[in-house]
Parts: structure tokens; C-alpha cells; sequence
């Protein structure tokens, strides 16, 4: 370790590991402090499309191709016995992506950060931030670490991507509520025997208990899945308590999934977590900025989370080594409003999703190729094409295609 | 009630090699401590007993890194222990290996003798045998405070990989040789290795620390712990014995502010330190301080297997002091010595002659141990029995311990001989004396095991929840008088400077 970088980044997951990435291409020098010591479990195992145009950018594709991560290209929603199937083949630009991968995470993130190691990174695990002082040129940071005692560092600017550790938002009193319902998610890996070519694929998401919950299941390469819910805390709650004793009965008996995870081995025990979606005043300030779930963390519907990390990491890096160049940035306009952007369209189709709104537009007995391709393209993460209507007018659009829908269906119209 | 006024900076809960040496790091820094023991007797694994005028050990026979210059002679050197204790190094052949094919391998310290004495056996596997040693020692480097540095050009926390190195994986893949395999685990008791999880980095700690100087201590580890007891007191340290810590007051922000004694007295301090294993620490301290799920969790870690130690006292003038040690295997596979089956029990013995302060060329007493689980002792799992509370396990408990005792004495006539009619007695430990004596949880040897196919899951931060409570002893660390020595250094890297002693140490 030396004792000044250019940039000292909080957290070596993917938003950290993907800023280090471009900040090293830009020439800087890096450091980067992490908490625990990887490899580590974390939820978020179904990524987005978009997030392979910054891979390729980070010439990254090579690496992660000789993992062989499952392959994903689409996603499918069910209701009961609707199904509703987005495949990225079919989307509104046809040099979109058209696959990403679905991954554990406490692989793919090994994999990025020693990537970031590879070119020049210097890597911390074990260290755990406990102060720093931000000014406008020069930033110290303190940290623990259980070996090396307690450590200072200081940095030219300094990258808050420590996630769901939030560490400058508690350390700067930026922690703001989020306007989303707490809610909470309970799952395990399980040993996917029963899967069919087509389940063993993709994503697949099934709405139960009228709507106020879904299950997920998502399958790796190696024969494993991932499943899981998420639902309202309280609910969560009751499905996690007794050793996840309700989760495991819903695994084995809820009817929408036909028996592919009835009796299934759990490769560890239910874990769960609540009320995750949370926010901050502001994402940036002087000689400090946030990217990654520091900054916001959205509901796991749509897979958004990695996209956000990868973006907001790729985005923060660009404008700090900028700054560090003398250029003049704004980074309200060129990044908060950036991030915010997209983070407001996958806002809409979340909330969308709970109050019916999406279920209305997926489940609709006649779609519209090519409205389904524009909403296609939102679910692969191309939510900063404002070509797109259903980015650039996400609520307004989505509000009332629901309307028409249920008009044409003959239903009452519930979305004011 | 008696209690102390006296508020402490640190009270620390059990005098184990990791108690005392926190003990000592944080007096020597002018931190007011008091050590509280449960026992009769101070240094938990360094205890040593006697029975017929003989001494024996309970847990320290021989301790590596000790050469001049080496990391534990370093740090022993900064704690003004070396001038205290009396130390035998052992022979150049410190270990010497016995085969079930009867074929007798011999381990050298210094790594010239340790690589001769290998081609020697294996003339045909110097590519083996050289692969081994350069991962051995490239492994170590892995880890800074090892090396008395606080950090490395590629660290374990920079590299965590490392961590997940399997053994087995590595050994198999230099090699084909069973031989040579069970040359390179030959001494594999010092850390309990198990084929599906032990790491090789745990495997190059210790093997690369006895390399680099193995002695043993003249009369016993307890010089180990007097030493450190004098120097403790020396810098106004408290130590106090008969001392078993039953309870906490906490604050309003959840801090300790007091422990409370079997015996009814209180101490106070501004930190705790406990020297327990970490679920025994929760169980002390209440479990209410802490998070159900924590609990779960470190419960759940599974510990290393326990052991079972036969001494015996022989009878005057007549064993020649053997100046190094014996691992006695009776098993083909070198694996395969945790998962023993009772029929054929024990598959692997280690045995060595302590050295004995009345003559230098006879032993008057002999130690032997072997793995033992600790679950053959399920009925007799809620019994209690130590000097402090004596109590008897029954009488079916100790004819089974005569059964495993007469089992370990017709293994150890089978390779000495010698010995089958110069034994006075035989006194036995099992792993609930263990347990009882050093309580740990289930009188495992080394705490918790270490798993190559998950290492962060048996990683345990000194810091808890409790915000003036930390952990050291084997479990935070690592094992052994070394690493429970590091592990003490860490827990004070909380309170001193790190670099400043790291620099200290280095510069005497």
C-alpha cells in the first residue's frame, strides 16, 4: 500500500471493481478498501443486457467469456397461468445485447476485482473504514484492519461504493428513507434437478399471494439455482421465522411452480434481509462521490442492481479522472441527474409492478409487438434511450397503456 | 462481597498463551490489566501437571520458529521472554516419521536439512520435493504479521486465494508418491489436517515455523507461562486464579462495564478481552448481548477434532531421551487419520520424551497422543471434573478410558518396544479433561477448523459487537503458541500502534 493515491474507492464489488477498471485505463492510481474478504456471498444474480456494452468498453468480455456463466436472454413473467416471455433478441435497436449472463456473485465479483488487481489496483480486504475527512483536493480516509492495526490512507478524491455498507452516507449523515415500501426477500441456492432446458435458462418470476409477492428463480451453470421471494417485511418475516420453515413449504408446494423445487437439497440454509430499499440526499459532494447501492438501492424486480453498480461505477470514474485532469465537470447535471434517470424509469416499472399497472400490460390477452420490444429493451437496462417512449415517457406511457388495455378488456379502469 | 474498586483498562478473561501475551503487549504499552483464571493453574494450554514427581504437559511438546531472527523468537524477543526460558533445540531430524509399510522418514529443521533428508527417502522426486518447498515458502510470504511486517507485496488480504488453496489438490498434483504424500502431512497432528478441508496455507504456517527452529521447553510449557507471568507483573500487571467470569453489567450504550465471579467478586475495566472460544465468550458474557443469528452462526462452525493423551511415567535411568518426536502411523493413507473407525484405532500416533530437569540422558516420562472425537464421550458430556470443581465422571467413564488408554499402550509397545517393561503408570486425558481444563468447547485441539472451500466463514474478527469487548486465542488468528501469539499482537493492534510496535519489534 502506498500512502496517496489518485482515488481511493470504498468497496471492491462491482462498482468499485468496474470504477477502478476505468479509473487505471485513465490513468490514475487506485486503491481500493473492502470490508470482508472475498469471495463473498451476495444477492443480485441476474444481470441486464446493457451491462456488456461497459464490459466491452473494459475489454472485460474476453475474462468473463472463459467463465462460462450461464447465458441469459430473456426473462419471463407469470401470473398464475399467464405467462408474459421478453427475449433480447427482440428489441427496438438491433445493436442492442441481446444475452448477459447470470452469475454468483461471489464469483463474478472475485473475478472483476482481481481483474482490477491484474492491471494495477491495489486491493484491501479485511479493511473496514471507520473515518474520513473529504476537502476539496485532498481526502483521508482511516480505516481498521484486523491485521494491520488501525491505518490511514489519503487520496486525491474518494469513491463510495461500499453498497449496502453505506459507509460515507452514515459517516456524512446522507442516509435519506426511500420513497419504496420496505420490503424484504428470503432465499437460498438449491440444486436444480428438475429443470427443463427452458426453465434451466433464464429468469423466471412468479407473482403469488395476490400480487404482493413473487418468486424468483434463476438458474447457474453448474447445475445450482438460485430462488427465492420478496415480498412486504412482514411477510418475508413469517416465511423466513423456524428456519424458514414457510419458505421451504412454498418451495415445495406452491402451485405455480409445478414441482421444480419440491425436494430439492438447499445448498445452505434460507438466509434473508428486510427493508432494503433505501436512498441518500445527495450522491456526490466535495472530493467524494457515491455509486452503487451507496447510492440508491431499487426493488430486485427488474435485475437492475448490477446495471446501476456498473454504470454509476463506470460514470464516477469518468468524471473523477476528468476533475483529477483539470477539466472542468458538473456533476449534477452529468452524473446525479444521469443516475437518477435511469434509476426513475426502473422506479416507474417497479412501482408499476406492485400496483398492477405492468401485470395489466404483460398478462394483456392481445400485446403489441412493438410496444412489447420498447419495454423489452427497458428490461435489458436501455433506460437512457430516450428514443425509446417507454423510457422517455416511462410513467405517463405505462399509466395509460394499462388504461387502454384494461378498457379493451372490458375491465374498470383502477390506475388514476 | 468482595469486590475489586480498582477499574482496570483491561480485563481479561483467561490466561491462555493468547490471554497472556494480550496481557503483556498491553501492560508493557502502560494499559493497567488483570487476568481472571477459571483454574487452579495459569496458561490454560501451556498448564503442564504432575503425577509421580513427573511433569507433564497438556497441550505444548515442541514449538517451532525459534531460531534466531525467526517470527516467533522476534516476538518473544520484544515480550523479554527469551532470557527466561530454558530452551532445547531439537535434533536436526526433529521428526521422524514411521510408516505402516514400515518405512522410517525423517524431517529436518533449517530448509537444507529438510530438503536433504526428503531426497534422501526419495531420491526419485526432487522435482516433488522442490515444488513443495518453493509453494511452502511462497505461501508464507502471503502473510505479513508472520513475517513480522504489516504488510507484503502480495498479502493474504490483498490475495485472498490464497485462502482457498486445498491441500490435498496441491499435494496430488506434484506428486504421486503416498509416501512422500504422508512425508509432507507426516506431522499433520499439529494442526489436525483433513483431506476435503484443510488449506495448504495452514499447512506452510506451520510446517515453515517448525523448519525454521523447533525446541522444546525444559520442564514443561508452564515456564512458557511463568515467564510471561513474571514480566506481566513486572509492568504492574493483576493475575488472578480460582477466577471462573459467570457474568456482565452492561451500560446504557452497551458497553461492559463489569465481570462478575463464580466466587462472587466483581472487576471493572474500561475493555475486555476473553480468551475463550468465541461461543463460550457469548455464553459467559450472556447471550442476550448478541445476535441469535451470531450465535447460530459461530455455534454452528465446526471445531477441530479433539485428542486423547496418554502419559506415562517411566520407571528411572532406563529410556535414553529421544531429542526429537514420533509420528507413528498405522494406516496406509496419510489422510486418513481424523476419520478413524474405533476397530482399528488409533491410526496415527505422535510421541515424543519430554525433557526431564534430573538427567539429560534418560526420560523419566513419555507422552503419546491421537485424535480422539469427542462425540465417543456423548454420555458423559454434562459431567464436570477439575481441581477446582472435582467431581467423578463415574465409573463406566472410566473403564472406557481405560480401554482406549490400554488401546494407545499396546499401539505404542508396538513401535517402542522398549519401553513394555519400564512403564511405573499410565495417567490418560480425555477430551473432556481437555475441555474442562481449557475451556475450550469440545475439547478440540485447535479451535476452530479452517476450510479451504469457504475461508470466510471461519474468520473471527477480534472486534464483537459489544463495543468494548474483543476475542483472541487460537480461534482469531490462528493455533499453536505462534499463532495465538500473532492473534494477541492483533487484538492489541486496537489499542497500540501497529506500526509503531511492528517497527519496535523489528528493531531490537
Amino acid at each position: 500500500m502506498k500512502t496517496h493515491y489518485d482515488v481511493a474507492i470504498i468497496g471492491a464489488g462491482p462498482a468499485g471493481s468496474i470504477a477502478a477498471m476505468k479509473l487505471l485505463k485513465e490513468g490514475k492510481s487506485v486503491l481500493v478498501l473492502e470490508k470482508m474478504i472475498f469471495p463473498r456471498f451476495v444477492i443480485g444474480e441476474s444481470m441486464l443486457p446493457h451491462i456488456m456494452d461497459y464490459l466491452k468498453d473494459l475489454d472485460l468480455l474476453d475474462v468473463m467469456e472463459t467463465q462460462k456463466y450461464q447465458v441469459k436472454d430473456g426473462v419471463s413473467f407469470y401470473d398464475g397461468e399467464k405467462k408474459c416471455q421478453f427475449l433480447f433478441n427482440n428489441q427496438v435497436n438491433k445493436d442492442y445485447w441481446k444475452y448477459t449472463w447470470q452469475v454468483k456473485r461471489a464469483d463474478f465479483d472475485s473475478v472483476l476485482i482481481q481483474e482490477a488487481q491484474k492491471r494495477g489496483a491495489d486491493v484491501l480486504f479485511e479493511a473496514a473504514v471507520t473515518a474520513v475527512e473529504t476537502t476539496e483536493k485532498k481526502q483521508t480516509v482511516h480505516f481498521e484492519h484486523p491485521t494491520m492495526g488501525n491505518q490511514t490512507v489519503t487520496s486525491d478524491f474518494l469513491l463510495d461504493a461500499s453498497g449496502y455498507g453505506r459507509v460515507l452516507p452514515r459517516l456524512k449523515d446522507l442516509e435519506a428513507p426511500s420513497s419504496a415500501l420496505p420490503r424484504g426477500a428470503v432465499f437460498t441456492h438449491i440444486k436444480d434437478i428438475n429443470r427443463t432446458t427452458d426453465a434451466g435458462k433464464n429468469i423466471l418470476i412468479h407473482v403469488f399471494r395476490d400480487n404482493t409477492a413473487w418468486f424468483w428463480s434463476i438458474p447457474f451453470a453448474d447445475g445450482s439455482c438460485s430462488v427465492g421471494i420478496v415480498s412486504d417485511v412482514d411477510y418475508i418475516k413469517d416465511c423466513a421465522a423456524d428456519d424458514a420453515k414457510e419458505f421451504k413449504r412454498l418451495l415445495n408446494e406452491l402451485p405455480e411452480l409445478e414441482g421444480r423445487f419440491s425436494n430439492v437439497e438447499l445448498l445452505f440454509p434460507p438466509k434473508h434481509i428486510l427493508s432494503y430499499s433505501i436512498s441518500v440526499k445527495q450522491l456526490y459532494g466535495e472530493g467524494y462521490a457515491l455509486c452503487g447501492n451507496a447510492t440508491e438501492f431499487l426493488d430486485p424486480t427488474f435485475s437492475s442492481g448490477v446495471l446501476f453498480a456498473v454504470v454509476s461505477g463506470y460514470k464516477a470514474a469518468e468524471m473523477v479522472a476528468k476533475q483529477l485532469n483539470g477539466e472542468k465537470v458538473d456533476w449534477e447535471s452529468d452524473y446525479s441527474n444521469y443516475m437518477k434517470q435511469g434509476i426513475n424509469v426502473f422506479r416507474t416499472y417497479v412501482d408499476g409492478w406492485y400496483d398492477g399497472r405492468l401485470g395489466t400490460i404483460f398478462f394483456a390477452k392481445e400485446r403489441n409487438e412493438e410496444i412489447m420490444k420498447q419495454i423489452c429493451s427497458v428490461l435489458a437496462g436501455y433506460v437512457w434511450d430516450d428514443s425509446n417512449p417507454f423510457v422517455k415517457k416511462h410513467d405517463k406511457v405505462v399509466t395509460s397503456l394499462a388504461k387502454v388495455i384494461q378498457i379493451n378488456e372490458g375491465k374498470q379502469v383502477t390506475y388514476s | 462481597m468482595k469486590t475489586d474498586t480498582k477499574i482496570y483498562d483491561f480485563v481479561i478473561i483467561g490466561s491462555g498463551i493468547g490471554g497472556l501475551v494480550s496481557a503483556l503487549i498491553l501492560a508493557k504499552n502502560n494499559y493497567s490489566v488483570c487476568v481472571l483464571e477459571k483454574n487452579q493453574q495459569l496458561g490454560g494450554a501451556l498448564q503442564t501437571f504432575s503425577r509421580n514427581k513427573r511433569i507433564f504437559d497438556t497441550g505444548v511438546h515442541y514449538i517451532g520458529g525459534l531460531d534466531k531472527g525467526e517470527n516467533l523468537y522476534q516476538l518473544f524477543n520484544y515480550l523479554e521472554l527469551l532470557d527466561e526460558l530454558k530452551l532445547k533445540r531439537l535434533d536436526d531430524a526433529y521428526d521422524v516419521i514411521r510408516l505402516a509399510n514400515g518405512k522410517i522418514l525423517k524431517i529436518g529443521q533449517g530448509y537444507d536439512n529438510y530438503r536433504n533428508l526428503l531426497l534422501n527417502d526419495f531420491p526419485e522426486e526432487k522435482e516433488a520435493i522442490d515444488q513443495f518447498i518453493h509453494k511452502i515458502q511462497e505461501t508464507c510470504t502471503y502473510f505479513p504479521l508472520y513475517n513480522i511486517q504489516l504488510e507484503a507485496e502480495k498479502a493474504y488480504y490483498s490475495y485472498p486465494e490464497i485462502l482457498a488453496v486445498s491441500t490435498a489438490e496441491f499435494i496430488d498434483s506434484i506428486t504421486s508418491n503416498n509416501d512422500l504424500k504422508a512425508a509432507f502431512l507426516g506431522n499433520g497432528l499439529l494442526y489436525a489436517y483433513d483431506k476435503a478441508r484443510t488449506p495448504l496455507y495452514v499447512v506452510a504456517l506451520i510446517l515453515n515455523s517448525y523448519i525454521k527452529g523447533s525446541y522444546r521447553i525444559e520442564n514443561g510449557g508452564s515456564q512458557l507461562t511463568k515467564a510471561l507471568v513474571k514480566k506481566i507483573r513486572h509492568y504492574k500487571g493483576d493475575l488472578f486464579k480460582r477466577k471462573e467470569v459467570i457474568g456482565t453489567s452492561t451500560a446504557a450504550d452497551g458497553k461492559i462495564t463489569t465481570v462478575k465471579c463464580a466466587d462472587g467478586t466483581v472487576y471493572s475495566a474500561h475493555n475486555f478481552i476473553s480468551n475463550l472460544h468465541p461461543s463460550k465468550t457469548m455464553e459467559v458474557i450472556g447471550e442476550k448481548h448478541f445476535m441469535p443469528a451470531t450465535i447460530h452462526r459461530v455455534g454452528a462452525l465446526k471445531n477441530t477434532i479433539a485428542s486423547f493423551v496418554v502419559n506415562i511415567a517411566l520407571k528411572e535411568d532406563e529410556i535414553p531421551y529421544s531429542n526429537h518426536n514420533f509420528y507413528d502411523f498405522f494406516t496406509d493413507d496419510a489422510w486418513n487419520t481424523v476419520d478413524y473407525n474405533m476397530e482399528s484405532w488409533p491410526h496415527l500416533l505422535f510421541s515424543c520424551t519430554p525433557p526431564s530437569s534430573k538427567s539429560t540422558q534418560f526420560a523419566d516420562s513419555f507422552s503419546s497422543m491421537t485424535y480422539l472425537k469427542v462425540d465417543e464421550f456423548e454420555r458423559w458430556k454434562s459431567t464436570q471434573n477439575t481441581i477446582v470443581h472435582p467431581k467423578s465422571r463415574g465409573d463406566e467413564y472410566m473403564a472406557f478410558k481405560e480401554f482406549l488408554e490400554q488401546k494407545m499402550v499396546s499401539r505404542i509397545i508396538e513401535r517402542f518396544p522398549e519401553l513394555e517393561d519400564k512403564i511405573e503408570c499410565v495417567y490418560s486425558s480425555s477430551p473432556l479433561t481437555f475441555r474442562d481444563y481449557l475451556g475450550n468447547k469440545e475439547g478440540e485441539m485447535y479451535g476452530i477448523e479452517k476450510d479451504f472451500n469457504n475461508p470466510i466463514k471461519t474468520i473471527i474478527n477480534p472486534k464483537t459487537k459489544i463495543p468494548n469487548l474483543y476475542l483472541t486465542g487460537q480461534n482469531i488468528i490462528f493455533h499453536g503458541i505462534l499463532g495465538a501469539t500473532i492473534g494477541a499482537f492483533v487484538t492489541s493492534f486496537n489499542f497500540v500502534d501497529s506500526n509503531r510496535i511492528i517497527n519496535s519489534i523489528k528493531s531490537l
